[in-house]
């Protein structure tokens, strides 16, 4: 109890103290469905539709080295039950060219966690954003 | 007098062209407009130019079979709903012949997705819901649209010029 007091209030601080995200930072989001990944491995927009959470998961690069980003990618997709197809990797910059942000957020897990916030209620404009980001994002397929 | 049943040379007019023909009244003027709607229902069960019997069908089933579950996406995403399935195929019956086949997906809060794409800045992205409402975005170029309409059995215009610009890309 003790143990998760402690662990609780390091990832508070953690969280408090973290580095700001530079707007040149990559920011990979995990695929976890093939369909949202085109013939020419391109990623569809359907990726980055934040639906039911009121902003997206995403991880960032920071220092990761590129085993470690696909570490991180393989424990999400075992904890989210689905495959790992590979990971879409885009600029903070991107992401802040629409009316969003993108904020640490780390978690016990994956200290380089983070969400991306502001996304708008209307459907059509979230799908507009998200054609935007995935037209911005580099696929990279699982080796 | 029976109005001339010959479809027009581009087949993206053919919505427009039952909207003509339907706008007269009378006897003849709605035998011409059945005529039409069936003859246009035929062509659109072709395999080689119709959605209505094309792979495109097979792949909205897939999609809803895939994803008709809660939790699909391991992300808790709502489930594709027999409904939203439906819609989506009417609205690929009501699209004009010879549009081109959409890629077919699934959002995570249901909605079934048709992709019109060329390249990562030429796309269309219509999401359906199980509502019946339509949600658009596109991409050309520097320039980008969206927006929402109800979906009654035609296509919106906006929809239509849409696709018709990307396929021009």
């Amino acid at each position: 109890m003790i143990a998760a007091w402690l662990r609780n209030l390091r990832n508070r601080f953690h969280k408090a103290h973290v580095c700001v995200i530079a707007d040149d930072e990559q920011i990979a989001r995990y695929v976890l469905s093939e369909r949202n990944v085109r013939k020419d491995n391109t990623i569809k927009p359907d990726e980055f539709i934040p639906h039911p959470h009121a902003d997206l998961s995403v991880t960032r690069h920071n220092g990761f080295s590129d085993e470690q980003i696909w570490r991180v990618g393989r424990a999400v997709a075992t904890a989210r039950k689905r495959p790992l197809c590979g990971r879409a990797d885009f600029a903070a910059s991107i992401v802040r060219k629409q009316p969003l942000d993108v904020e640490p957020d780390p978690i016990a897990d994956n200290p380089n966690h983070a969400i991306i916030t502001g996304w708008p209620p209307d459907k059509s404009k979230q799908k507009s954003i998200a054609l935007e980001i995935a037209a911005a994002s580099v696929y990279h397929p699982l080796a | 007098m029976t109005a001339a049943l010959a479809l027009p040379l581009d087949p993206m007019q053919n919505v427009r062209s039952v909207e003509t023909l339907s706008r007269g009244s009378g006897e003849d003027s709605n035998y011409s407009s059945r005529r039409l709607a069936e003859e246009h229902q035929i062509l659109q069960e072709s395999n080689v130019l119709g959605l209505n019997a094309s792979w495109v069908r097979g792949e909205v089933s897939r999609v809803y079979d895939e994803c008709k579950s809660s939790n699909w996406d391991g992300y808790r995403a709502e489930p594709v709903t027999a409904e939203a399935r439906e819609i989506a195929l009417n609205f690929l019956s009501a699209l004009p012949l010879v549009t081109p086949p959409p890629s077919v997906g699934a959002e995570p809060d249901g909605h079934i997705t048709l992709e019109w794409y060329k390249s990562p800045r030429q796309t269309l992205s219509v999401s359906v819901s199980p509502s019946g409402h339509i949600y658009y975005a596109a991409l050309v170029g520097s320039s980008k649209q969206y927006g929402s309409q109800p979906f009654y059995g035609l296509v919106p215009r906006e929809i239509i010029h849409l696709i018709e610009r990307i396929e021009a890309a």
